[in-house]
């Protein structure tokens, strides 16, 4: 059954926006895709492919890694009546830490990419609201990302006194 | 003394009232949180007022922030339970058992843990959705007004909690469950002494049906306050009771069956239009069928052990490493490296108390893993706060709030 839906998934995708698409052990649709394309290929997933619920995102960050890019958002979607999953996964260099949002398509992942963004420092085209949502606004870093040393610690809040 | 009227009304006469422009008004920006009365866990919200009405919102959660993911990245996999057990603290049992099964899917092993093990844990996970509900339930009861039930849920909850303690040895923060099953068998008279809190709680349970169903201030402030439509709610990613309460017959334990759920006789409710009332039932009702759940794995439970026979996984028994070189060697691995965890990413969901709770985890191959992300559903159902209060009384957001269920230590990690 997900064997027809990954077909389908890589014949109505947007051409040249789809990496490489595969089954993982447990039946879920592993796609990763171009960031270019991200938007429509998400349209694609949720209305014509029907994975309508949205569970989570987040960022993987392969600082180790030698080749390839540094970071990778993962979006992971359920199709509620057939019991699919799909996990969209898009590359994003260091230098480049930026794609649109989904939250236009997944209304649920408004607040996921905020953490993400919060976390990781991954930049949202489009985002309704980019702010930071656990920390507060004065923190300075993104304290997941594996270069943020677990004891580092900051004062809890930071104000430029006597500027103003 | 001034007259009362000239000072509260701002008019000159009393023949100025009949005039019909209206006292003048300004939005006002108030805080409620991030520790209020009203509202259990700390979270902030900015509420934005016309009069009584809610015009805007801005819900800031973090208070509670203990770096979960980082520090799980810096701890062996078995050490990493004891954090998930403070992430919903009301329903520990039920994060113990959707984080084991992450790394069991991720070493390939989902098969091969003993039956026994398997009923253990969903045994656990009913007992704690009990708890988890009997929380949510009393506490908003309480905060509409009603103290009764609240002493009589919170009563009810702390026998469970000593029968759990019974088992792992600790009230709230159980780290029972290990990965290939559970750390030690369940005790012998658990079922007995299960089976007569059961009984005690249903009676309580009609007890506090007959004080709230029909209470009029109850049922006033529940009823058509906070409906959310069935297709907004699947949108916004909302699970659990308040998904199910909109009407979408959605239930991980059901839809996509894991551990031995599909050899248990259950039934998923599902309510109509989503408000506080709808939300309240469907949580009574769910109690009863986690009883009915509980009394079959009873009966149905197998012999065996209750941790897989895999010395690459399951810790050595306290006799065998004191006694043996190998066991005492394996023993000390498993403690200072950690389990081995091969290369990959899983991701797992359970039905936790309060939705889909789910365990991403990244393994580059070490005893620690490269990521652990947790798909908190108090987060994610949090977002649907500002549309259900929004258009609201003030008033309205304690029901609202309280059945929304937020845990604090799950929503901020």
């Amino acid at each position: 059954m997900s064997q027809a839906t990954l077909q389908s998934l890589s014949a109505a995708a947007p051409e040249d926006s789809i990496v490489s698409a595969e089954l993982d052990k447990d039946n879920t649709l592993v796609v990763v895709a171009k960031k270019q394309h991200v938007v429509e290929l998400a349209n694609t997933a949720k209305n014509e492919l029907g994975f309508n619920f949205p569970c989570y995102c987040t960022c993987i960050d392969n600082l180790t890694r030698t080749e390839g890019p540094r970071f990778a958002m993962v979006y992971q979607m359920r199709a509620l009546e057939r019991g699919e999953t799909l996990r969209l996964k898009i590359e994003l260099e260091e230098s480049d830490l930026k794609m649109d949002t989904l939250s236009t398509v997944w209304p649920a992942f408004n607040w996921l990419e905020r953490e993400t963004f919060d976390m990781y420092g991954v930049e949202f085209n489009g985002h309704p609201d980019l702010r930071r949502i656990y920390l507060y606004d004065e923190f300075k870093g993104y304290p997941l990302r594996k270069d943020y040393p677990k004891t580092k610690r900051q004062p809890l809040a930071r104000r430029e006194w006597g500027n103003e | 003394m001034a007259d009362l009227r000239t000072v509260v009304l701002g008019r000159k006469d009393v023949q100025d009232l009949d005039r019909d422009d209206e006292l003048p008004n300004e939005l006002m920006t108030i805080n409620m949180g991030p520790s209020h009365p009203a509202m259990h866990g700390t979270i902030r919200m900015v509420l934005t007022v016309d009069g009584e009405t809610v015009v805007n919102t801005d819900i800031q959660p973090g208070y509670l922030h203990r770096c979960f993911e980082k520090e799980s990245e810096h701890a062996t996999y078995t050490q990493i339970f004891p954090y998930t057990d403070r992430l919903n603290y009301i329903s520990p049992m039920i994060n113990n058992v959707g984080y084991a099964m992450a790394v069991e899917k991720l070493m390939g092993i989902t098969g091969d843990i003993p039956k026994r093990a398997e009923y253990i844990r969903v045994i656990v996970s009913e007992i704690s959705r009990i708890t988890d509900h009997l929380t949510c339930v009393g506490a908003s009861a309480m905060e509409l007004g009603g103290f009764t039930p609240f002493l009589y849920f919170l009563k009810a909850r702390e026998w469970f909690f000593e029968i759990l303690e019974e088992l792992s040895g600790a009230r709230l923060t159980y780290s029972y469950v290990r990965i290939g099953g559970v750390v030690k068998d369940l005790t012998d008279d658990f079922a007995d002494k299960t089976e007569a809190i059961f009984q005690k709680l249903e009676k309580i349970m009609v007890e506090v049906e007959t004080m709230l169903n029909k209470n009029r201030i109850f049922y006033g402030r529940m009823d058509k306050v906070g409906g959310y439509s069935p297709e907004k709610a699947v949108a916004m990613g909302l699970s659990g009771p308040c998904l199910r309460a909109c009407g979408v017959d959605y239930d991980l334990r059901k839809d996509v069956p894991y551990s031995i759920y599909n050899e248990l006789d259950f039934d998923v409710p599902t309510g109509t239009t989503g408000d506080c009332l709808d939300r309240y039932l469907i949580r009574l009702e769910e109690i009863r069928q986690s009883m009915r759940m509980v009394r079959q794995c009873f009966k149905q439970i197998p012999d065996g052990s209750h941790i897989i026979d895999d010395p690459r996984v399951a810790m050595p028994g306290k006799k065998e490493a004191y006694n043996t070189i190998e066991a005492m060697i394996r023993h000390f691995k498993h403690v200072v490296d950690g389990i081995k965890v091969p290369p990959g990413e899983a991701y797992t969901a359970v039905e936790g108390g309060n939705g889909e709770l789910g365990f991403f985890i990244v393994s580059n191959g070490t005893g620690q893993p490269w990521k652990v992300y947790c798909r908190a559903p108090s987060f994610v159902n949090l977002q649907t706060v500002p549309d259900l209060i929004i258009g609201g009384l003030i008033s309205d957001i304690v029901p609202i709030f309280g059945m929304i269920n937020m845990i604090g230590g799950e929503c901020d990690k």
